[in-house]
């Protein structure tokens, strides 16, 4: 299983605002294989919600896509049409949003507006969509006695769970989600991203983009991570390559960020400063204002990626000159 | 008050230009319609003189014609002028002024005073504004100042629910919790603070009250029910010559009409031009 | 909650609703500055004498409570009073007149929601180009032209152009009707008489489109606003996500959020001309509500002005009713 369904190369999307040009991705590389799990994470505004966008191309007004290129399945989705585009859209590539209020056709039943993606995307009669709606349904977690329902009948959970549904029910090859726990409560958090790790255990040759600013609900379920600051991509590595051996001044400051529920003893620490101003961006590496670590090269150029050994990737000054940083743990 | 405009002009500088033009279009109209008010004053005939030459077409020495009494037709448009937006202007201001401390009191103190004048607003919004009009025009008689209030009442909900609707969500913010903190009266806070917020988007829907209300006067004009004649009034005027279209006369309805309908422009694209610039700072305007 | 039940609510809620209405033209018709005797005899004041004698007919001498009394206490009964001045009961004046301002109304509402409607939808659709410009410019200047006056421009056009074209009433002179509903189309119709019928669509032509564009302006200017708008929500987005086709999107998702409000504002609209379409009645000679009104206003005629008002209110209240049911039927969200 080592098809490559993702392959973006050098994606830039910028956003053309009054007052500036935002950089809200600055040349983001990355490969997806078939049935792996990738997690993105940033803080608000690092441009990780942006990727998701720019992949499955909806992205809001002033933005644009400037450079790079996105291969699905060896097919660069940049240069297709709107309408071939939304061919894909719901049936190749899906995406999983945050629900709010209104993420859900008020007027609509939730069971038809599942039915309605397998009917916009597949040529299947009504019946067996109805049979594959109530099928998904029950597999989200949902009881049929909400099936019927509107959408301002539901909890927030479930209608996490009916646009995950939606977002699921045409088995894409790539599902993006995009923070698709943050507006919900501990509890129902936990519930979400455990039915998410199974529903995605069933769909095997179907890979997932995981975006979110808190690392702890990607651990479990992504095989790699990437962290990504003011646009850029920090540092790629296995999951637990990241929280074991962090090599980046950033993902350690964001570990160190994490309160034990075991260990009492170990003191929070937040990252100082404040984040980028995303229209007038630091010259040299992006984190250099913040980062503890930095060093007159720091500040004037940006570091080059470097592979510290079996694709774990850096992009540090410090990595780069083989200086590793060891730190007590 | 200043970062009251400076935040004004910072929203017109990143506003659409369609909104731009359509707020600069009005502002042009409004002041094109004083020039003209003034232009007839300083050199305009006398709208009230009566002369022998009835019913005389437009032609270059009354540009607009004469009337069934021989009076020059463009002076009496533009002595309109004065006549309609008057009347529009104290109309809109005695509503903006009952309508909207009642509002913020209303919004602010929340509770059973909330509950009453929320009835009370709803029950009179209910109420078709032109009957309330014609009933208070006709039970307190014509003139300058009734006709006003007979107008005004119309508007008073709205002004109330704008402002009380700014009130409720300004209430909780941490900077009038401060001022509760440091010992402000509500008085104070009410006044000095809150309805501070709520001018821009109070002037947006004056400029649109302005509007309707110049239409709500030429109405009760047209109808017999306006300002005593022979004051010059756009709708009188046009009730009035309307009753001649079968012998041909055509502008004595004409240019009444026209005067109206430029006015009523002016302020709808200011009005309208001004709710886009400020944005969602304006809740629940109705048309 | 289940439809029936929000129907049968809805209905009790009518009462107080109705109740209060009714009361409140009670009072703004006694209790507004002036002595309504007074004022309402205006120019033709008599003596004291006839002040009291008139104020005795009105039964205006007694105390407010028991006037109070006996007015609600008749209106139960349907009995609206007595026109002084048409000698007969108010309630025949109203219904005499009611057909003439349903059949306008009706068709000048119908007109208006399409036309603006579609205009709206247009506009909206290409939202920031050419025709949507063009469009809001056209709606932007017709709601500022009063209706009075475009009746009356049309009216001096026909007469200088077009001679033997109707412009005002409802039926050309020494033309006869028997009425049945008092709507002339239907009348007409059931009478096997199509010269009426073509002459009583002669005369709904210019009113119901003076009229009907009026109002179509401020539909167009609300439908285009709230499509936008709802263009914009998140569900959109989900929509587009799921890859819907554009059509789908706009026509099953966008256009029924979007047309509520819509409907709602037309049904008051609609309630409100239905009460007497004053401004156009009164620039066609319509023989209608507004008409009657005015005709009372100019006459002093109190039972009739205060008749006229209730009636009025009475049919917006029923008129907000329907709307809300129909609110209920579409939107989910408000049963519960």
């Amino acid at each position: 299983m080592g098809k490559i369904i993702l392959d973006i190369k050098n994606l830039k999307t910028y956003y053309f605002i009054p007052g500036g040009i935002v950089k809200a991705v600055d040349g983001i590389s990355f490969k997806i294989k078939e049935g792996e799990a990738l997690g993105i994470i940033g803080e608000s505004g690092s441009g990780k919600s942006t990727v998701g966008w720019s992949i499955i191309g909806l992205l809001s007004h002033p933005g644009k896509i400037v450079e790079g290129e996105i291969f699905i399945e060896d097919q660069n989705i940049l240069k297709l049409d709107s309408e071939e585009m939304r061919e894909i859209r719901g049936k190749k590539i899906s995406m999983i949003t945050q629900s709010s209020m209104n993420s859900l056709n008020p007027l609509m039943k939730i069971d038809y507006q599942i039915m309605e993606t397998i009917l916009v995307n597949e040529n299947i009669s009504k019946s067996v969509a109805i049979k594959r709606t109530e099928n998904i349904l029950e597999n989200v977690g949902l009881e049929p006695s909400s099936f019927k329902k509107y959408p301002h009948e539901l909890s927030g959970g479930m209608k996490q769970r009916a646009i995950i549904a939606m977002a699921l029910v045409c088995r894409p090859k790539l599902i993006i989600a995009d923070e698709p726990t943050t507006a919900l409560d501990v509890i129902v958090k936990a519930q979400i991203l455990k039915l998410l790790d199974d529903l995605m255990d069933g769909l095997e040759s179907s890979s997932i983009i995981f975006i979110s600013h808190d690392l702890s609900t990607i651990v479990e379920i992504c095989d790699n991570i990437i962290i990504m600051y003011g646009g850029k991509m920090m540092e790629f590595a296995t999951t637990s390559k990241i929280i074991k051996n962090p090599l980046h001044p950033y993902t350690k400051g964001l570990l160190k960020s994490y309160p034990h529920i075991e260990k009492e003893e170990i003191s929070l620490e937040s990252i100082p400063g404040s984040p980028p101003n995303m229209v007038n961006l630091p010259k040299g590496c992006v984190f250099s204002p913040r980062c503890i670590y930095s060093k007159n090269i720091c500040f004037k150029e940006p570091a080059k990626m470097t592979d510290v050994g079996d694709n774990h990737l850096v992009v540090c000054h410090l990595i780069q000159e083989r200086e590793v940083l060891y730190d007590k743990r | 008050m200043s970062e009251i405009i400076k935040e004004f002009l910072k929203r017109f500088k990143i506003a659409k230009k369609s909104s731009k033009s359509m707020f600069i279009t009005g502002i042009l109209l409004f002041l094109f319609i004083l020039f003209l008010y003034f232009f007839n004053y300083l050199y305009g005939y006398d709208p009230l003189e009566i002369t022998n030459e009835l019913f005389s077409p437009p032609d270059l020495i009354h540009i607009m014609g004469t009337d069934q009494l021989g009076r020059d037709i463009f002076s009496r448009m533009c002595y309109g002028i004065r006549s309609s937006l008057t009347i529009a202007f104290i109309a809109t201001f005695i509503s903006l002024i009952i309508g909207s401390p009642i509002g913020a009191i209303s919004g602010y103190f929340s509770g059973k005073i909330d509950r009453v004048f929320s009835i009370i607003f709803d029950a009179l919004c209910a109420f078709p504004g032109i009957i309330l009009a014609i009933l208070i025009s006709v039970m307190i008689g014509p003139g300058l100042i009734t006709t006003s209030i007979a107008i005004s009442v119309e508007y008073i909900p709205q002004y109330f629910r704008i402002v009380r609707g700014l009130t409720l969500s300004l209430k909780e913010r941490p900077f009038i919790e401060a001022l509760k903190a440091l010992g402000s009266r509500p008085k104070n806070i009410i006044f000095n603070h809150i309805l501070i917020y709520a001018i821009p988007s109070i002037i947006a829907l004056m400029m649109l009250n302005m509007g309707s209300a110049i239409l709500a006067v030429s109405g009760l004009g047209f109808l017999g029910l306006g300002l005593p004649p022979p004051i010059p009034e756009w709708g009188t005027d046009l009730g009035r010559g309307r009753d001649f279209i079968t012998i041909g006369v055509w502008w004595t309805s004409t240019f009444p009409g026209l005067m109206i309908v430029m006015s009523i422009v002016a302020f709808t694209l200011i009005g309208e031009g001004l709710k886009e610039i400020l944005g969602n700072k304006i809740i629940g305007i109705k048309d | 909650m289940e439809i029936r039940k929000y129907i049968l609510i809805r209905l009790l809620m009518i009462i107080p609703t109705i109740f209060l209405l009714v009361t409140m033209v009670f009072f703004v018709m006694r209790v507004v500055p002036g002595d309504p005797v007074v004022s309402l005899m205006g120019a033709r004041a008599g003596s004291e004498e006839q002040i009291e004698i008139i104020r005795h007919n009105l039964g205006l001498d007694k105390p407010i409570y028991i006037q109070y009394l006996i007015y609600m206490s008749n209106l139960i009964k349907g009995d609206f009073g007595y026109s002084l001045v048409r000698n007969s009961p108010v309630i025949k004046e109203i219904l005499n007149c009611f057909p003439a301002t349903f059949e306008l109304t009706f068709w000048s509402m119908l007109f208006a929601t399409l036309i603006g409607i579609y205009l709206g939808i247009i506009s909206a659709k290409r939202e920031g180009g050419i025709v949507d410009s063009i469009i809001r410019i056209v709606m932007l200047v017709r709601w500022c032209i009063p209706v009075f006056w475009l009746g009356i421009m049309l009216q001096v056009f026909i007469v200088l152009y077009a001679p033997f074209f109707p412009i005002s009433g409802r039926l050309s002179p020494r033309i006869f009707l028997d009425k049945i509903t008092g709507l002339y189309l239907i009348d007409s119709i059931l009478a096997g008489d199509f010269v009426v019928f073509f002459d009583s669509i002669k005369h709904l032509i210019v009113p119901v489109f003076t009229l009907g564009t009026t109002m179509a302006a401020s539909l167009g200017r609300l439908a285009r606003a709230n499509i936008i708008e709802v263009l914009g929500e998140e569900y959109i987005r989900t929509a587009k996500l799921k890859g819907c086709p554009e059509k789908i999107i706009f026509q099953k998702h966008a256009l029924p959020n979007a047309l509520i409000p819509i409907l709602t504002y037309a049904g008051l609209q609609t309630a409100m001309l239905m009460g007497g379409a004053i401004l156009t009645e009164t620039t066609f000679s319509w023989p209608g509500l507004g008409r009657l009104m005015i005709f009372a206003i100019g006459y002093r005629d109190f039972n009739l002005i205060q008749g006229c008002v209730v009636f009025w209110a009475l049919i917006i209240s029923l008129m907000n009713f329907i709307v809300d049911i129909l609110y209920a039927v579409i939107d989910p969200r408000v049963r519960f």
